[in-house]
């Protein structure tokens, strides 16, 4: 495992669902990063997800976990990867203590000490029927279980969502300590912005089924800028530095691509760090500009 | 696989109450069903009808073997309540953590499968135990024709369930109950085809008017064919029950493991 450079590398996938496609999308996850996998609901993320755990069928294209392709025998990787769903999975009458019996005669690697301290860590009562956890603790339970079988790679479909600031900050805290160890690795896909940007390495921006932008996140931000300008300036700033733009009551905001050079080439007009969520709709606009324009 | 098999027997746990509860009950009625046959007014029936001259001994005996065959029956129904574990695999959503835990298709499917035998082997071994204790208590109920009737019933409760199961995986998790009542109502609907004659003179002679005489012997034959049957029914039980889990590895490999 230690040669591989990317825990997961998605090449030309596509997936044609009635009125939804996953159109050949491409991106890799190296090893050892915290991948955030942005978009809105309905982008495609958890389609993506289902593909990489070789859930659903793809119609063409080669996923690859771990240097090893998900059309074979994928169940065998599935000791390595920790999933966390948006949604629990386990019976609501289940106790800490049954879903410990239930894994540890499941994943060959299962960690009964380390479960039962990450329960304890999380608040987590072991003695309690799961259905009675709030969707924080079920989400904490989920957490815990995917961290209790030495798993390599964590795949988390909106793990965040639903939760109030402080129980996500303390998930984003866990995740950090997870991916202190070089080979673990975490795609984590959600439509908050906000916890990727303090959590992730690589971000991938998809909507509609496609990828709009892949890579390293402060490249990213350190490349888009928001630049503010009045209406009749817009002409000025060079096409081929816009991503889009948005009207505002007194001007114009322009999402740019190259902040560096439009400081340069624009000195008297404000440029401000984009956030990603700002680059993510950004890019929404233009998208959706387009597809107007071809309509 | 073993897991998978442990999670189902947790249901199975959970729903101990209501297993023991219907146990008690069938077994209490069981006992009151006997004291009234040998003390109490059934008695009292059975001697009043031979004084009469309406029915032997024999005729007598004959029916209410095939009453207590029927009443060996009701145990065994207990068995498909776990069908219901599937109905919550599908509240509960597991069939998502399912698809991702390290365990090939064909073995998830296997858990399913084994999980309910398990189950009825549980509701059989109640149902062994008053069979035995019923032939110790009563002259006319032989322990091999108990256990020949055990293993007619057995076999269609798995074959029920075999094909329930089939039928979740085909359609989904959303309909357990009427999936199995589907099940149910085909095997019942093929066994009345293929016992069309027997199955109408049993209605004719349950609805014939007052006049008509009541074919006490008739009840001791139906009884004495469930036993004949038994085999047959056990070699059926055994093909459905295969060919059910062939076709649900090749409708979950289809479905990609979601199950």
């Amino acid at each position: 495992m230690d040669e591989i450079k990317n825990v997961i590398e998605i090449k030309s996938v596509t997936k044609d669902y009635e009125g939804f496609k996953l159109d050949n999308i491409s991106f890799s996850v190296p090893m050892g990063s915290v991948c955030g996998f942005i978009g809105q609901n309905g982008a495609g993320k958890t389609t993506t997800i289902k593909a990489i755990l070789d859930a659903i069928n793809i119609d063409s294209g080669d996923i690859w976990v771990f240097g090893q392709n998900t059309k074979k025998d994928s169940y065998k990787m599935h000791d390595d990867i920790g999933v966390v769903f948006d949604e629990m999975g386990f019976h609501e009458f289940m106790t800490g203590k049954d879903i410990n019996i239930m894994m540890k005669n499941i994943f060959k690697n299962w960690d009964e000490k380390a479960f039962f301290e990450y329960m304890e860590r999380f608040s987590l009562p072991i003695k309690k029927p799961c259905g009675e956890f709030s969707r924080g603790m079920r989400m904490k339970l989920q957490i815990a279980v995917a961290l209790s079988h030495d798993a390599k790679l964590l795949i988390m479909d909106e793990p965040t969502s639903g939760l109030d600031p402080i129980v996500r900050n303390e998930m984003l805290q866990i995740f950090r300590e997870f991916v202190v160890d070089e080979n673990h690795t975490i795609l984590l896909s959600s439509h908050i912005t906000s916890d990727l940007e303090k959590i992730a390495d690589e971000v991938v921006f998809i909507n509609g089924g496609k990828i709009l932008l892949s890579g390293n996140k402060d490249e990213i931000l350190e490349k888009h800028g928001l630049l503010k300008c009045k209406k009749d300036e817009l002409k000025e700033i060079s096409e081929s530095l816009i991503v889009s733009y948005e009207n505002e009551a007194y001007g114009v905001s322009i999402l740019v691509n190259d902040r560096a050079a439009c400081g340069k080439l624009y000195p008297g007009m404000v440029l401000e760090p984009a956030s990603l969520e700002e680059i993510m709709l950004f890019y929404v606009n233009k998208v959706m500009a387009e597809s107007k324009k071809n309509k | 696989m073993k897991g998978l098999i442990i999670k189902d027997l947790m249901f199975l746990r959970k729903n101990a109450k209501v297993l023991r509860g219907g146990f008690i009950g069938i077994i209490i009625l069981g006992v009151l069903m006997f004291l009234s046959y040998k003390y109490g007014n059934i008695h009292r029936w059975n001697l009043e009808a031979i004084a009469e001259g309406t029915a032997t001994l024999e005729m007598q005996e004959g029916i209410y073997r095939f009453v207590f065959i029927c009443f060996l029956v009701v145990p065994l129904m207990v068995a498909a309540e776990p069908v219901m574990h599937l109905d919550f695999d599908g509240k509960a959503g597991f069939s998502k953590v399912s698809s991702v835990l390290p365990i090939p298709v064909w073995k998830r499917v296997a858990a399913k499968y084994i999980s309910y035998i398990f189950y009825v082997s549980a509701t059989l071994l109640v149902d062994i135990v008053i069979a035995v204790v019923a032939s110790r208590l009563v002259d006319f109920l032989p322990a091999t024709d108990l256990i020949g009737t055990l293993i007619t019933c057995t076999s269609f409760i798995v074959m029920a369930g075999a094909l329930t199961i089939f039928f979740v995986f085909c359609f989904g998790y959303s309909n357990v109950m009427n999936l199995s009542m589907l099940a149910v109502l085909l095997l019942s609907g093929f066994f009345i085809l293929i016992n069309w004659k027997t199955v109408k003179e049993f209605f004719t002679i349950i609805f014939s008017d007052g006049s008509a005489e009541y074919n006490f012997s008739f009840f001791s034959g139906l009884g004495n064919s469930i036993v004949d049957k038994s085999w047959i029914m056990m070699v059926a039980a055994i093909i459905v029950f295969i060919m059910s889990y062939i076709g649900a590895v090749i409708i979950a490999y289809r479905k990609r493991g979601i199950i």
